[in-house]
C-alpha cells in the first residue's frame, strides 16, 4: 500500500464540550440503540430478543491507529486569493432517518426524534459531506499521500483535493488509501464475518495501521442512505443510486435500511 | 426495586390484606386484591368495547452512551375496532411511522423517507401482534390496548402489585395501581368511575440502565360500537413508494 500518513494540526483538545457531545452521538450511533424494550409494551417485555444485526463496538474499542510514522508532508500550496471561510457541514434534512436499533426489540419508532433534541446537539443524527462542493480552507484536517497524490480529510470525515486554484474539492476517497482514524459518527456494521465502517457512502475496514477504504461489500445492509443518493424509480420500484452503487431499501425490524450492490 | 419499597410502604399504611400463605404461594403473584380488582375492571371494560379511538402523549426515557439520560416526546393516535382493525400513528417532530391493520393485511409506513410496505397478516389483532414482532421485529407501541384479554397479557408474568391511592391524573380522577415483572415495574391510573378508562401509563425497565421510563398519558378517549373503516384504511402519501417488508433478521424466517 503506498500511502503516507501525516496529521496536521488535528486537535481535539479545543473542542467544546457541545462539540464533544454531539460527536459522542454521532459517534454513538450503534452504541444508542435501545435494549429489549418491547416499544412500549407491557405484554412485549417478556418477548424474547432476536438476535443481534450487528456488533457493538464503541470508538473506544477500535483498533487504535499507528503512530505517526514522520514521513515527510509535501508542502501545502496555499490558495492564492481569500476565499470564503469552510462552512460547516449541511445540516441534515428530515429524509434521512438516523439508524435503526441493531440489538434488541427496539421500539419501532426509535430514533424518530428531531434532529435538534438535546440541546440542538442531534440524535444518531448522521453525517453528511458536501460531496462536490469547493471550500478555501481546511482548518483542521490530516493529509494521506496516496498514489502520488495529496488527498486531505477534514474534521468531519470527508475527503478533499485540493484543485489548482488552491480551494478543496470534496470527493470520495480513493479506494484503498488508509487514514489514520475513524471520522466521528462512523457507523459500524457487520457483514458476513467483517466489521465495517460507514460514513455517508464511504465504506472503511479497519488494519494494523489504520482504516483502509474500500468498495462496498455485495449486499451489505446500511441505516442510512448517502446524502447524496439519487432516488429512481424503476417499473414501479424504488431504489437509490451512489457513487455506482445501488441502495435498494426495504423495511427491517420496522425501520427502513438499504441494501447495497453494484449498478450492473 | 422501587416498586416494590412502595407496594410494602402502601401496604402498611392501607393496611392491605396481606397474601394468604399457602404450598403455592412461591408461584402465586403477590397481588393486593383491589389493585387486581381495579385492573381487571379496566381490562374488561376496554375488551367489552367494540370500537375506540385515543391520544396519548408519549414521554419516554433513552439513555445515550454519553450517560445522558433524556426524554424525548411523541404523540400516538390509535384507532381500534375489534377484533381485527387497528390504526396507530406515532409522530414525532419532522419524522414519524405508521400502521395500518383491516384484517388481511399490515401496512407499516415511513414518513420520513416516505416509503410503505404492505404484507399479508393473519386475521385477528392478537394474531397480528404477534405476526408482526416474531416476524418482523415490530413492537407495536400501547399494543396492550389492542389485545383481546388486557388483563391476562398484562399480568401473565407479574409476581407482585399493589394499589396507591388516588390522585387525579389531567383533572381525571383515577386510582393508581402498579404491577411488577422480572424486568418491568408497570404503573396504572384508571379513571374512578363508570368508565374505568386508562388515564396514564408508566412502564419502568429496572433491569437496565438508569432504569428508563416510558410514560404515557392518555386523553380523548372516544368509545363506539363501530368504527368506520376509513380509519383504518391506507391510502399511499403522495409520492410515496412501496419497498419490501423483511424477516427481522438476515437469517430469521420469512412470512
Amino acid at each position: 500500500m503506498n500511502s503516507k500518513l501525516n496529521t496536521s494540526r488535528r486537535s481535539t483538545l479545543n473542542r467544546s464540550f457541545a462539540r464533544l457531545a454531539f460527536c459522542v452521538l454521532l459517534g454513538g450511533t450503534t452504541a444508542i440503540s435501545l435494549a429489549d424494550r418491547g416499544g412500549g409494551s407491557i405484554r412485549g417485555s417478556d418477548r424474547p430478543a432476536p438476535p443481534p444485526r450487528a456488533p457493538e463496538p464503541r470508538h473506544d474499542d477500535r483498533p487504535a491507529p499507528p503512530p505517526d510514522q514522520g514521513r515527510p508532508q509535501p508542502d501545502r500550496p496555499q490558495p492564492d486569493h481569500p476565499g470564503p471561510d469552510r462552512p460547516e457541514p449541511p445540516h441534515p434534512g428530515p429524509d434521512h432517518a438516523p439508524p435503526p436499533p441493531d440489538h434488541g426489540r427496539g421500539d419501532w419508532d426509535d430514533h424518530d426524534e428531531d434532529p435538534g433534541h438535546w440541546g440542538g446537539y442531534g440524535h444518531g443524527t448522521p453525517p453528511h459531506f458536501a460531496w462536490g462542493q469547493r471550500f478555501h480552507d481546511l482548518p483542521h484536517h490530516i493529509v494521506v499521500f496516496f498514489n502520488n497524490v495529496n488527498f486531505y480529510f477534514g474534521d468531519d470525515g470527508a475527503c478533499y483535493q485540493q484543485q489548482p486554484d488552491g480551494e478543496y474539492l470534496c470527493v470520495q476517497p480513493p479506494v484503498g488509501c488508509v487514514v489514520p482514524a475513524l471520522a466521528d459518527g462512523a457507523i459500524t456494521l457487520s457483514f458476513g464475518d467483517g466489521t465495517y465502517y460507514y460514513i455517508d457512502g464511504v465504506y472503511l475496514v479497519a488494519q494494523d495501521n489504520g482504516y483502509a477504504v474500500i468498495n462496498p461489500p455485495f449486499g451489505i445492509v446500511v441505516p442510512v442512505l448517502p446524502s447524496a443518493a439519487t432516488q429512481l424509480v424503476f417499473k414501479g420500484v424504488v431504489f437509490y443510486q451512489f457513487n455506482g452503487y445501488n441502495y435498494t431499501p426495504s423495511i427491517q425490524d420496522g425501520v427502513t435500511v438499504y441494501t447495497v450492490t453494484p449498478i450492473s | 426495586m422501587l416498586l416494590i419499597l412502595l407496594l410494602g410502604g402502601t401496604r402498611a399504611l392501607a393496611d392491605a390484606p396481606a397474601t394468604q400463605p399457602d404450598a403455592s404461594a412461591s408461584t402465586q403473584p403477590d397481588v393486593d386484591p383491589l389493585a387486581d380488582q381495579i385492573f381487571h375492571q379496566c381490562s374488561d371494560y376496554l375488551a367489552q368495547t367494540p370500537a375506540f379511538s385515543v391520544h396519548a402523549e408519549i414521554w419516554k426515557d433513552e439513555v445515550l452512551p454519553s450517560g445522558h439520560k433524556i426524554q424525548v416526546t411523541r404523540q400516538i393516535d390509535f384507532d381500534l375496532r375489534r377484533p381485527d382493525h387497528l390504526h396507530v400513528d406515532a409522530r414525532a417532530h419532522r419524522r414519524g411511522r405508521a400502521i395500518w391493520y383491516d384484517g388481511k393485511s399490515l401496512t407499516v409506513l415511513d414518513r420520513a423517507n416516505n416509503l410503505y410496505s404492505t404484507v399479508d397478516a393473519p386475521s385477528t389483532i392478537d394474531q397480528t401482534l404477534d405476526f408482526a414482532s416474531d416476524t418482523y421485529g415490530i413492537t407495536i407501541p400501547l399494543e396492550d390496548l389492542a389485545v383481546s384479554d388486557p388483563y391476562a397479557s398484562a399480568m401473565q408474568h407479574v409476581t407482585e402489585g399493589g394499589y396507591f391511592g388516588d390522585e387525579p391524573i389531567l383533572g381525571v380522577p383515577s386510582r393508581h395501581i402498579g404491577f411488577s415483572t422480572d424486568k418491568i415495574d408497570f404503573q396504572l391510573w384508571v379513571a374512578d368511575g363508570t368508565q374505568p378508562l386508562l388515564q396514564k401509563l408508566v412502564i419502568t425497565y429496572k433491569t437496565e440502565d438508569q432504569s428508563p421510563q416510558y410514560t404515557a398519558i392518555f386523553s380523548k378517549w372516544t368509545l363506539t360500537d363501530r368504527a368506520a373503516d376509513l380509519a383504518f384504511q391506507f391510502i399511499p402519501p403522495p409520492g410515496s413508494s412501496a419497498i419490501p417488508m423483511e424477516s427481522q433478521t438476515p437469517q430469521g424466517k420469512k412470512p
